[in-house]
């Protein structure tokens, strides 16, 4: 019984989200962030790029 | 390989955002209990991540890098109010302000997860984010050692302990 209202506390704890409307309305807000801010061009770097092919291999 | 053919970073970003914006609010709304505070310490958090993914750093568990963001901007903000509250007490000698800005106020969710919320933000700090994350995150100790800045051993202890304070905070040990 206990730790039925326990993991039911946690269940609806789970449920808690943000609605639609403050999803699209922070995305928004980011995407406009994002445009003043652009990411840097990336640059080659030698030995990331060897690393990575490494752990592929 | 993804370190190969990496995506570019808006897309990286929105991924990221539509998997984890829930998580990380509904952490930030646990902790606060004020929906727009919450909302506000979210979008802060994305913004930070995107400062640091727009520099082409290498992040490689976003989610122990969001919740470590949270996690700092959410003490932060305990510290603001508390500083706050102290001189509103001190300039006009009141103590409902100070009351006004107790961190248990309440929100609307259902009794069950209301009641979680209060015992898991009983517990004392180094006990309550490392239950939060292990019961309603379900995070591993090992990625919560990343948001905590503790060994996996120590984070290990903390949830068993944690775990049975709470069941005694939620009279679920009689």
């Amino acid at each position: 019984m206990t730790n039925k209202l326990f993991s039911q506390g946690v269940k609806e704890a789970q449920r808690i989200t943000l609605t639609a409307g403050e999803k699209q309305s922070m995305l928004a807000h980011l995407n406009a962030y994002l445009k003043e801010h652009p990411a840097e061009p990336r640059k080659f770097n030698l030995f990331s790029f060897l690393k990575s092919l490494l752990s592929f291999i | 390989m993804a370190g190969l053919f990496r995506r570019n970073p808006e897309d990286d970003f929105k991924k990221t955002y539509d998997a984890l914006s829930d998580a990380v609010f509904r952490f930030c709304l646990m902790r606060t209990s004020d929906r727009e505070q919450a909302l506000d310490l979210t979008q802060e958090t994305f913004l930070r991540f995107w400062n640091e993914l727009s520099k082409n750093k290498n992040i490689k568990n976003r989610r122990a890098f969001l919740f470590t963001v949270a996690r700092n901007l959410v003490i932060d903000s305990y510290r603001k109010k508390k500083s706050l509250s102290l001189e509103s007490v001190l300039v006009e000698g009141s103590e409902d302000k100070h009351e006004s800005l107790a961190f248990d106020a309440k929100i609307e969710i259902n009794s069950e997860a209301d009641n979680l919320k209060r015992s898991i933000n009983a517990l004392d700090d180094i006990y309550r984010d490392a239950v939060y994350l292990r019961c309603v995150e379900e995070m591993k100790p090992k990625e919560i050692a990343l948001v905590i800045g503790q060994s996996v051993n120590v984070v290990s202890v903390r949830i068993s302990r944690g775990l049975s304070l709470l069941r005694k905070l939620m009279h679920y040990d009689k």
